[in-house]
């Protein structure tokens, strides 16, 4: 059952939704212990042992996995489906449906595309670094138009979006300053920025203890940022610019594989921010 | 100047405001500075956002590293 609090002290609205089935929950902690005894071995000696030699010499050296994955979109979207199993859109489950002129920033393959093709009312301008996802997503019809551009500079003049969503992207972006001052600057006034992201559950013991949000190399899903809600939160406000402002973040703790592994247990966030309209002071 | 502030930025990084009194233009970042990899990340980001420039893991050069001067050449180069 969702929760809806508004906090006195602080004009964000926050909501929290946890996953109340156990079998479901003892269901993917099963699945998760299945997939360990399987795929880890192989994944092992063949990418975690490389990786962590090399990263001793190279920090930043992007391990065998993530080169593949991001040459080849069906094994993306293979990686996607055991992720986020049950389904690699599961983790699109509780956004909710989006109206007008939507840039999708980091759309890949365009899975978000498959699980939004229901929507009558939204038309996607669908942007991504990676040309090879791009083109699949185009083939296999989910994709009608692409950008291929990163979120720092996009070839497309000032407010021309009602919203821009990082469906499960944000993570990846390594300046979220740069990135918050384009999307203030494509976005119409009382636009908004929704951020679809994981964040880790610090409470759930999963050894973190993280008051900032930091980035680290992953030999599963390359550089990207890691945060547990609280930095997350902190991190969002320091990086925007006037023009944007927070509104809202929603918890709902969904129930895919990514959420319940039994090593670092997770969350998904909806942030909702807004473009001040006209006359409107910070 | 930019020696000072490389080390401001590692010894904020590590939590250590020691580090503003030991370390020298000659200290080798990773062994002397001690920055791990995590850290090492996290350095690179921070020195992206204060001097406005980019740089590309794929094509870092560790070399770069070996001593803080060799880094502050670096980063003039990279911001001419």
């Amino acid at each position: 059952m969702a929760m809806k609090t508004t906090l006195t002290t602080s004009p964000i609205q926050h909501q929290v939704s946890r996953h109340t089935s156990p079998l479901g929950v003892m269901l993917l902690r099963f699945i998760y212990l299945m997939y360990y005894a399987l795929l880890y071995p192989p994944y092992y000696f063949w990418n975690k042992r490389d990786f962590k030699t090399q990263t001793k010499k190279n920090p930043f050296y992007v391990s065998k996995l993530v080169r593949l994955v991001e040459k080849h979109p069906r094994l993306y979207e293979l990686s996607m489906f055991v992720l986020n199993f049950p389904r690699p859109t599961a983790v699109y489950h509780f956004l909710p449906e989006l109206q007008g002129r939507v840039l999708q920033v980091g759309c890949g393959t365009g899975l978000l595309n498959k699980h939004a093709k229901g929507w009558r009312h939204v038309e996607f301008f669908n942007l991504d670094i990676n040309e090879k996802h791009l083109q699949f997503g185009m083939k296999k019809g989910r994709l009608h138009n692409c950008i291929h551009s990163g979120i720092y500079q996009v070839e497309k003049e000032d407010e021309c979006f009602d919203k821009i969503v990082f469906a499960r992207c944000f993570h990846h972006i390594r300046h979220h300053k740069k990135a918050f001052k384009e999307c203030a600057r494509l976005l119409n006034k009382g636009g908004e920025l929704w951020i679809l992201d994981p964040v880790i559950l610090e409470e759930q013991g999963s050894g973190k203890q993280m008051s900032a949000g930091y980035m680290a190399n992953s030999s599963i899903d390359g550089v990207i940022w890691r945060f547990t809600k609280k930095a997350f939160i902190e991190h969002v406000l320091a990086s925007l610019p006037g023009e944007l402002e927070l509104i809202s973040i929603t918890e709902n703790r969904q129930p895919h594989l990514t959420n319940y592994n039994l090593k670092y247990p997770q969350t998904d966030i909806l942030a909702v921010i807004r473009k001040r309209s006209e006359g409107e002071n910070k | 100047m930019l020696q000072t502030q490389i080390i401001t930025i590692i010894s904020e990084i590590k939590n250590e405001p020691d580090l503003t009194a030991t370390l020298t233009g000659a200290s080798d970042m990773l062994n002397d500075a001690g920055l791990d990899s995590l850290q090492l990340i996290n350095f690179i980001l921070r020195i992206e956002d204060e001097f406005e420039i980019e740089i590309d893991f794929d094509q870092f050069d560790m070399e770069h590293l070996q001593s803080i001067d060799i880094f502050c050449d670096f980063i003039q180069a990279k911001s001419a």
